[in-house]
């Protein structure tokens, strides 16, 4: 056989071998998942991507991304039964405008959702049964000289397909007479809300995010997370000191008790699942291995080293104990019509240290130009192990999570499938920036 | 070929990696709701009655009989409301004195129902037999008698048929493996020693000196010394008043009676099944302790006779008291289900507790759970039985959940059967 087909063979039988082991997919019972999905999803996140995207670009494009990612797992449903499905990860984000918003005024509107939902596996277009986390909002906006305010109201459905203890179910459940009407209203997979928000934001400045959930057993609204960066980026160009140093900056993060952003607490509440669905009989739960405290972090990172895409990112906890909690390395390159990214986290899952890698590339084909009535799209196709990253997955661990992504408009406006900040390309047309880093800094809560 | 093979190899590898799992149902639909419930309550909480489905989810009773070693024997009991077998469910419970449970299941699956009772006779009735207990079980004609292996949490329903309850009562043997029986007989008492090593009864001794024929049957008898009984029955007075005659302490071996007026000692002396629970216990000097009507009282049946009062009973909480045990009972307060008028909420509960002179009564926690709040999310909580220990009290709760049993998908409402479990919990709690 001629070496290059065998090589192509052997290529091929490889892939096969890696996609048999995607498919042999961890078990999960409902708690532990829906509550990581609970404490993911927010559809403010991706709300706040846009209106952040319009001010540093001064537009407000027309714009259409959907982003699916998705992982094999094995569902346990409370009758005993499994079936293997994907968990997906769902964000839609549309919107459309007129005007500057930076130098002039501006109106705009738009839809976004982000949901987690229960998939077939590739083909996670497919819904199956199993559960329903999600968010949409609907929204519009005013923006005058960099001032930017905008209103919304949010839906949200905190999980379908699950029983009053939170478990995967193929059932439906009822109550008896007597039954206190919330203890009915409050069963978990029916538990659908609506509420509206107020944004408001300006084009210069440090960047402060902060995101409100339900958390604990007693489900009360608080701040989850907080996340606070300073890198500047005009100053540095500014100074033209990119090509010699890159973008410096500093951050500060502040999670909940209850958030487990690393994964820490993860395998604990797996198992206790696990307990509880196969009748371990325990009247005492399993008793976790790490503590439930909320933690501090002070992320120092150079990003765009020496104008070479390059980033480096050293993330050390300050409390409740300090550690050097992770370091990142990942790299950038765009060109006509594509773009490639990948990173790697080395970092402290529970007491050990645990290593991430994640690839993505992004085309843009040209032959949609023929056909397509909106545009060429932007199509990024992607694949992540093990990542502690909660933009557009859950950061479950050893999770094999395949993406993609459809961006009509400009990139901008999509969130990145992995989050990277790359060299700006600054091109000055009005005072607008055109075609600049893929992707900002998006590894919000 | 080797590479094409390889390829069809790792190609079958894929699919079959890719397959879906069954979708069949397992066996353990509650699983999950267990689980919530097992969860909730508190530590040191031991399950009597896993959650099971009832048709009668609420109408549970439990009598509690003291045993020779100070342990205690619990047993889950309804009246008039027959329910199925169900091997998760425990006929009796067994605590020891310093307060470990042992639930008590049936050895033969098919004897798995929680025992029902008729309204004409007396709840269950426990004897010690060696390390292990007897516990009879009234019908309306004879009475189903089971022996413990409290080793291997087991109950053994005997084959024997025994006399019914208002033909028979048993007692106490003095040590060693055994019990009696007193039988009335045309013209006669018969008096029988049964044993009941192994778990098997036998007969092993029949007095060869029948008694006279009694007016009303031993309200309790126990040996004293070797084969001599001694035992209290109700004289009535002719043409008297219920509650009027005379209490008489009489022994096998010919001593002199002892009597005293009811209105002295004042107790039931009707034939009241509801109120036969374990009423008179016999004290190392010989004298009688008697949870009497209203009070404790000290029979001094082997010395003068007199009758000493220790202790009168406190006042119960809303509802009268539902007497349980050996100078135990509980007291509830409660409200009716606003979404259910004829179902009732706990709000509180009272117990009542028998000392060395007298009693004494407590507040106790009005659900199994660590906090009040985690039982009313999964659903109703009542006392139903109460255990003293060295350890503190121990009560026995009926959890009925709000959550009906699992009905499939596509099924009409209805389906769904109400859900209980029964847990001894501690009592000596915070009031949550």
């Amino acid at each position: 056989m001629h070496p290059p087909a065998r090589s192509v063979r052997w290529l091929l039988a490889g892939a096969l071998v890696s996609l048999s082991s995607v498919a042999s997919a961890e078990t999960y019972y409902g708690p532990e998942i829906v509550t990581l999905s609970r404490q993911t999803i927010d559809v403010l996140k991706l709300h706040q991507h846009v209106i952040g995207q319009q001010l540093l670009l001064d537009k407000t494009p027309a714009f259409f991304e959907l982003t699916l990612r998705s992982m094999p797992a094995t569902l346990q449903y409370d009758d005993g039964g499994r079936s293997k499905v994907g968990i997906s990860r769902l964000g839609l984000s549309t919107g459309f405008g007129f005007g500057k918003p930076r130098t002039g005024f501006a109106g705009f509107a738009g839809i976004q959702v982000d949901m987690v939902a229960t998939t077939e596996f590739p083909n996670f277009f497919m819904q199956r049964e199993g559960f329903q986390v999600g968010q949409g909002a609907v929204y519009g906006g005013l923006a005058l000289f960099g001032f930017q305010a905008t209103y919304g109201v949010m839906a949200e459905t905190s999980g379908r397909g699950l029983n009053p203890q939170g478990y995967f179910t193929r059932r439906k459940f009822e109550f008896r007479p007597g039954t206190p009407s919330e203890v009915v209203g409050g069963r978990a997979n029916q538990d659908d809300t609506l509420s509206s928000f107020f944004t408001f934001s300006h084009a210069e400045g440090l960047t402060v995010g902060a995101t409100l959930a339900e958390l604990g057993a007693e489900a009360k609204t608080q701040l989850a997370a907080l996340r606070a960066q300073f890198s500047p980026v005009r100053l540095i160009d500014r100074l033209e000191l990119r090509e010699k140093l890159g973008v410096p900056g500093i951050g500060f993060e502040r999670y909940a008790a209850e958030i487990d952003y690393w994964g820490d607490r993860f395998q604990d509440a797996r198992r206790q699942a696990e307990a509880v669905a196969n009748g371990i009989q325990n009247a005492n739960p399993i008793p976790t291995t790490t503590s439930q405290e909320e933690t501090w972090e002070i992320p120092v990172f150079v990003d765009d080293i020496a104008g070479t895409g390059l980033r480096a990112r050293v993330i050390p906890q300050v409390k409740p104990e300090v550690k050097l909690r992770a370091v990142e390395v990942s790299y950038f390159l765009s060109g006509e019509g594509f773009k490639v990214g990948a990173r790697t986290f080395a970092f402290q899952r529970g007491s050990s240290f645990t290593g991430s890698g994640e690839a993505y590339v992004a085309l843009q084909p040209a032959f949609f130009d023929n056909f397509s009535i909106f545009g060429v799209p932007w199509v990024t196709l992607s694949y992540s192990y093990n990542t502690p990253e909660s933009a557009t997955f859950l950061p479950i661990p050893n999770a094999h999570v395949i993406g993609a992504q459809w961006l009509y408009g400009l990139p901008e406006m999509g969130r990145p499938l992995i989050p990277l900040v790359a060299r700006e390309e600054r091109s000055h047309e009005g005072g607008s920036y055109e075609d600049r880093s893929y992707g900002l800094d998006e590894e919000e809560f | 070929m080797k590479s094409r093979a390889r390829l069809l190899l790792l190609t079958a590898i894929l699919v079959a990696g890719c397959l879906k799992a069954d979708d069949g149902a397992g066996d353990d639909e509650l699983g999950s709701l267990r689980g919530a419930v097992q969860g909730a309550f508190a530590p040191g909480s031991t399950l009597v009655w896993d959650l099971v489905p009832r048709e009668y989810p609420n109408k549970v009773e439990s009598v509690t009989w003291s045993l020779r070693d100070g342990s205690s024997l619990l047993v889950p009991f309804y009246r008039l409301a027959r329910e199925q077998a169900d091997s998760r469910v425990a006929l009796m419970a067994h605590v020891t004195r310093d307060g470990r449970v042992t639930p008590l299941f049936a050895a033969d699956d098919a004897d798995a129902a929680p025992f029902t009772l008729t309204a004409n006779v007396p709840p269950p009735t426990v004897l010690p037999c060696g390390d292990e207990a007897i516990v009879r079980i009234c019908g309306p004609e004879d009475s189903t008698l089971w022996v413990t292996d409290i080793e291997q949490g087991r109950a053994q329903r005997s084959e024997i048929s025994f006399a019914g309850c208002k033909a028979a009562v048993l007692g106490r043997a003095l040590d060693g493996e055994r019990f009696f029986l007193l039988q009335q007989r045309p013209q006669i008492v018969a008096m029988t020693e049964w044993s009941c090593q192994g778990g098997e009864l036998q007969q092993t001794w029949v007095s060869d000196e029948p008694l006279p024929a009694m007016l009303t049957l031993p309200i309790w008898v126990e040996e004293i010394e070797p084969r001599v009984l001694a035992w209290v029955r109700h004289l009535p007075v002719a043409g008297g008043e219920v509650g009027s005659g005379q209490w008489v302490y009489e022994r096998s071996d010919g001593a002199p009676p002892v009597s005293i007026g009811v209105s002295e000692l004042p107790a039931p002396s009707g034939y009241d099944p509801t109120k036969h629970w374990e009423r008179v216990r016999r004290e190392a000097s010989g004298s009688l302790l008697v949870d009497g009507i209203g009070g404790l009282y000290r029979w001094h049946v082997e010395d003068d006779g007199r009758v000493e009062m220790l202790g009168e009973a406190p006042s119960p909480e809303a509802s009268g008291w539902q007497h349980v045990g050996f100078g135990t009972a509980f007291s509830s307060q409660s409200e009716p289900n606003p979404q259910l008028e004829t179902l009732e909420v706990p709000l509180s509960y009272a117990v009542q507790l028998p000392t060395s002179d007298g009693f004494t009564s407590s507040q106790v926690p009005s659900t199994p759970c660590q906090t009040r709040e985690a039982c009313r999310r999964l659903g109703e909580s009542y006392l139903r039985g109460i255990v003293h220990t060295d350890g503190g009290p121990l009560g026995l709760y009926l959890h009925w959940t709000w959550q009906l049993g699992p009905v499939p998908v596509g099924m009409s409402g209805g389906g769904g059967a109400d859900l209980t479990a029964l847990v001894i919990a501690p009592l000596d709690r915070a009031l949550p």
